[in-house]
């Protein structure tokens, strides 16, 4: 199944993405630059959901909205379906780009606060200039899970989990084959956060979507994807299936990271506790970015940044000692 | 548990019986003594400036009708508020007055909104170079107080009613350009805009349809308490000699008419000053208000 | 063992025009001297608004009732403003969600430190600068002098934490409280925050943690208490009430959380959104929303039993063997 899989083309191919936020003075020199996003490559197959996990300032939130056409790339392409939508001043790219959607992280901040839900929902198709009567509308909220008596309400009688679902509803309604899903989540309840991922869940299926999930709570990414890629400073440090990378992590970042989560289950991993806080993306350690915190840490990770390497079962990582 | 898998199916949320919304902005306008006093002296001026002339006792009294026998009476039954140099009778030029300078207010507060708005929402909405520029010049324009440039502009106009209501809109609408500016600013980062743009959404229908209509409250309260101090600037330019010109019944006019006579009769200084501090402190007891219930970040806890 | 903190009855009305919102009503609980409890429940719950009651820090349209509500045998509901001042932060310390809101960012650490400590302890600057650097020492700052030199600005989120921490130790307090202490942080920090709390277990009389993470408890915490609409729905052993939960709002709770060793992609939720507490359903609370409910549940409500030894649930099929 899982090679089958592999086989199809990828719906989102992502090559040498960067993203440095350059300061400019006035003759065009550049003063300082911030990589958020720095050469990263990942695939997301049809069906599939794809998870970016990190920490803050790791680049993830940069990743998305640059996928999603928010952002500029500074270098790289992203390839949707075999085309190239990097340029998006193209208007065909234009056109190829309402293919992939995106839900937000602050379910108030998504929503338009004088609108109501049906101008939410009828929104899409307004833009895009196709007529079509309330029906459906109705059909949209049924299929997030809401009664059609809701297309009267402002954002504000709304939850929180409400609200993401008409999140979710505006975004089906561009039948879009990716949906890029920020944090979705982490403003919700556990009990909200639940069900909003089993409607994902159940969504991706009826629709054949793929998904790339950012987010910092690995048991969120757990849950939902199949294949993760972990980031650290801008880089992705190790990339492969869900379950491989959970069982035996290779990175000492992603080790270190997926021992640090509080967890409920009776075998608790041992902790390792990393020393010091992430660095900020304007003051990038040299060689691999991790060393400063790293216990594995020698003389060759501060001179030399480590390439991906292959670790079998179709991960890889990036560590100068990874086969150990 | 985890061996059972009962995995609940989705069940769509039926909606709530919809409670009526209790927080209105008119109830919550009642709840607030002082706005509301505020708002009751506005519609009181109001009604005073749509029926000025049949409400004042000698409407005749309004132009250059000159009674010089009954000049500089105190105020009596026969002339409430008195008589001026004139003769005429100060209670029907103050009321009559009302109708100028609500006039002035609102056509000026409407120019200054046409002009402020947009700048402010493109220069907002696009930022960069564009941004850039149209703050600078609304910098140039707030680096004089406003009164002396309405009066610089005023002046090189010809002096009159219609000068003075566009030199003050000239002065004015830097503020709203600057006010709606920083709406846009923070509203073209929310994650609804991001989301319109992704649909494809042309520039126009954001601004249109997400970036103004969240801008409306706290235009509204600027507004509101912009036309107290606009009503006040065209009386100090009526007052300067440079806004309205005699004999129209204007309020500033009026009290720099008076100003000679402020020693033998006060009456004519004091019952159209009294009109102008009402009304400006009308709008702005009400625009406080306003501001409490329309705009609640600028609220102090 | 000798109780530190109780709580009996404990009602916080908030008088609106709209109506009362009762949010905590009737909750009892007890720390004792070396426990740690934490406090669980989704937003909305009124979990916050209960250790606040405690502190009587409230606004002054609240009502705060109990009938019992005594630190170390002093009586909290009695005390005047004046000797609450006292009580705060000699007594009873908090730490907050979202610390950089609560440090001045114009005065340095040491400035910071000392006045509070100077404040309480009636002692000289010098040796409250002693005082304060030993305590950097104590929640692991690794460079205390460097740390106590600087402005907030300099330091990060998890580091002005630390220092919240070691403030709030400073003056030795009998309880400490922390609400929602590593919300804000990212996962390697928060892992750092989680293991000071549990080291400096042992410097407090007792520990109140609030969070909406029932694992963050697990790693922390004895006794737990689960809250439901202002409503205390279970309390008991951290063990007992993960392990057999007895109540079926804290096994829906449990279930709805996203675990790395689930192999399903569907969790498990409790349906349906938590009542207003304006106007909270007849009976046990949580009824609308329980897969058991019972006709007895929508007219009584259920009191709080014990169904083993020091584990409380306030359900009515409790007492029969539980709701399973």
């Amino acid at each position: 199944m899982q090679e089958k899989e592999m086989q199809t083309k990828p719906v989102l191919q992502v090559k040498g993405l960067k993203k440095y936020f350059e300061k400019k003075s006035m003759r065009g020199r550049v003063i300082s630059s911030l990589k958020a996003v720095d050469d990263i490559s990942f695939d997301v197959y049809p069906g599939e959901s794809f998870g970016i996990v990190g920490e803050s300032g790791c680049g993830k939130s940069t990743t998305a909205m640059m996928l999603s056409g928010l952002y500029s790339l500074t270098d790289g392409t992203i390839t949707f379906n075999g085309v190239d939508i990097s340029d998006f001043s193209n208007k065909a790219v234009k056109e190829e780009r309402k293919k992939i959607q995106m839900v937000f992280q602050d379910p108030a901040a998504s929503l338009n606060p004088r609108m109501k839900v049906r101008a939410t929902l009828m929104e899409p198709f307004v833009i895009q200039g196709i007529k079509v009567d309330e029906s459906k509308i109705d059909e949209l909220l049924e299929i997030v899970g809401l009664s059609a008596a809701y297309k009267d309400r402002y954002p504000h009688e709304l939850s929180g989990g409400q609200k993401q679902r008409i999140g979710v509803a505006r975004a089906l309604a561009m039948d879009p084959q990716v949906i890029i899903l920020d944090e979705p989540t982490s403003a919700l309840d556990v009990n909200v956060q639940a069900q909003i991922i089993n409607l994902l869940e159940q969504i991706k299926e009826q629709k054949n979507l793929s998904y790339v999930l950012i987010s910092h709570d690995l048991s969120v990414v757990k849950t939902v994807c199949r294949r993760v890629a972990v980031m650290y400073l801008g880089k992705i440090v190790e990339q492969g299936p869900v379950d491989e990378i959970f069982a035996a992590p290779k990175h000492p970042y992603t080790k270190a990271l997926f021992s640090n989560i509080p967890v409920l289950d009776d075998e608790k991993r041992e902790k390792i506790i990393l020393e010091g806080d992430v660095p900020s993306p304007s003051k990038i350690p040299s060689g691999c970015r991790f060393h400063p915190r790293c216990w594995k840490a020698q003389e060759i990770c501060k001179n030399e940044q480590p390439q991906m390497r292959d670790t079998g079962n179709g991960c890889c990582a990036a560590c100068h000692f990874v086969e150990e | 548990m985890e061996g059972q898998n009962t995995t609940q199916e989705l069940t769509v949320q039926q909606a709530p019986a919809q409670t009526k919304s209790k927080n209105t902005v008119w109830r919550q306008l009642r709840k607030n003594k002082l706005s509301f006093f505020g708002l009751l002296v506005i519609v009181f001026f109001l009604l005073l400036a749509v029926f000025g002339p049949w409400i004042a006792p000698y409407p005749e009294d309004a132009g250059s009708n000159t009674k010089i026998e009954e000049r500089l009476q105190s105020p009596s039954t026969e002339h409430w508020f008195g008589t001026d140099d004139m003769g005429r009778d100060i209670f029907s030029r103050v009321v009559i007055g009302t109708r100028v300078s609500l006039l002035v207010g609102v056509v000026a507060i409407f120019i200054t909104m046409c002009i402020g708005i947009p700048l402010g929402a493109i220069a907002g909405y696009y930022g960069g170079k564009l941004d850039e520029c149209v703050m600078r010049i609304t910098d140039v324009f707030l680096a004089f107080p406003y009164l002396i440039l309405a009066m610089a502009i005023a002046v090189i106009l010809k002096p009159g009613l219609y000068s003075a209501m566009v030199a003050i809109s000239l002065t004015w609408w830097p503020y709203y350009t600057r006010l709606v500016r920083g709406q846009a600013l923070s509203l073209r980062n929310q994650s609804f805009v991001h989301a319109a743009k992704m649909m494809g959404a042309k520039n126009s229908h954001i601004i249109f349809r997400h970036i103004l209509p969240n801008c409306i409250g706290p235009i509204i309260v600027n507004a509101s308490l912009d036309m107290g101090l606009i009503i006040l600037a065209t009386a100090s330019l009526g007052f300067i000699g440079v806004g309205a010109q005699p004999p129209m019944a204007e309020w500033g006019l009026m009290i720099s008419t008076g100003r000679e006579f402020f020693m033998t009769a006060p009456w004519m200084t004091f019952f159209p000053g009294l009109a102008i501090f009402l009304t400006v402190l009308g709008f702005n007891l009400l625009g406080d208000g306003l501001r409490d219930i329309l705009d609640p970040q600028s609220r102090p806890r | 063992m000798e109780q530190l903190l109780q709580v009996e009855n404990l009602k916080t009305y908030f008088k609106l025009i709209d109506g009362t919102v009762k949010a905590v009503d009737g909750v009892s609980f007890s720390v004792n001297h070396g426990e740690a409890l934490g406090i669980a429940g989704e937003t909305g719950s009124g979990k916050s608004v209960t250790v606040k009651s405690i502190m009587r820090n409230m606004p002054s349209y609240a009502e705060i009732t109990a009938d019992k509500l005594t630190l170390e045998g002093i009586d909290l509901l009695k005390l005047s403003n004046k000797e609450l001042q006292d009580i705060w932060g000699k007594k009873i310390a908090m730490i907050f969600q979202n610390p950089t809101s609560f440090i001045n960012p114009l005065f340095t650490i040491e400035k910071q430190m000392t006045d509070v400590i100077c404040f309480h302890e009636k002692i000289k600057k010098a040796e409250a600068v002693k005082i304060a650097r030993n305590m950097l020492v104590l929640v692991g700052m690794p460079d205390p002098d460097a740390v106590l030199k600087s402005y907030p600005f300099q330091l990060s989120g998890g580091m002005i934490q630390r220092i919240m921490i070691a403030l709030s130790l400073s003056c030795n307090p009998s309880l400490l409280i922390a609400d929602e202490p590593t919300t804000a942080l990212d996962v390697t920090i928060q892992a750092q925050i989680i293991k000071l709390l549990g080291d400096i277990k042992t410097h407090t009389s007792g520990l109140i943690l609030i969070t909406h993470n029932l694992a963050i408890i697990t790693e922390i915490c004895d006794k737990v208490a689960i809250m439901y609409a202002g409503k205390m729905m279970e309390w008991g052993g951290v063990n007992q009430v993960m392990k057999e939960p007895a109540h079926p709002y804290t096994q829906g709770l449990l279930a709805a959380i996203p675990r790395l060793s689930n192999e399903s992609k569907k969790l498990e939720f409790i349906p349906g959104n938590i009542p207003s507490t304006v106007d909270p359903p007849k009976g046990c609370r949580f009824s609308p929303r329980c897969p058991y409910a019972k006709p007895v549940c929508t007219q009584e409500e259920p009191p709080m039993v014990e169904i083993a030894p020091s584990h409380f649930v306030a359900c009515h099929c409790a007492g029969e063997g539980g709701c399973r």
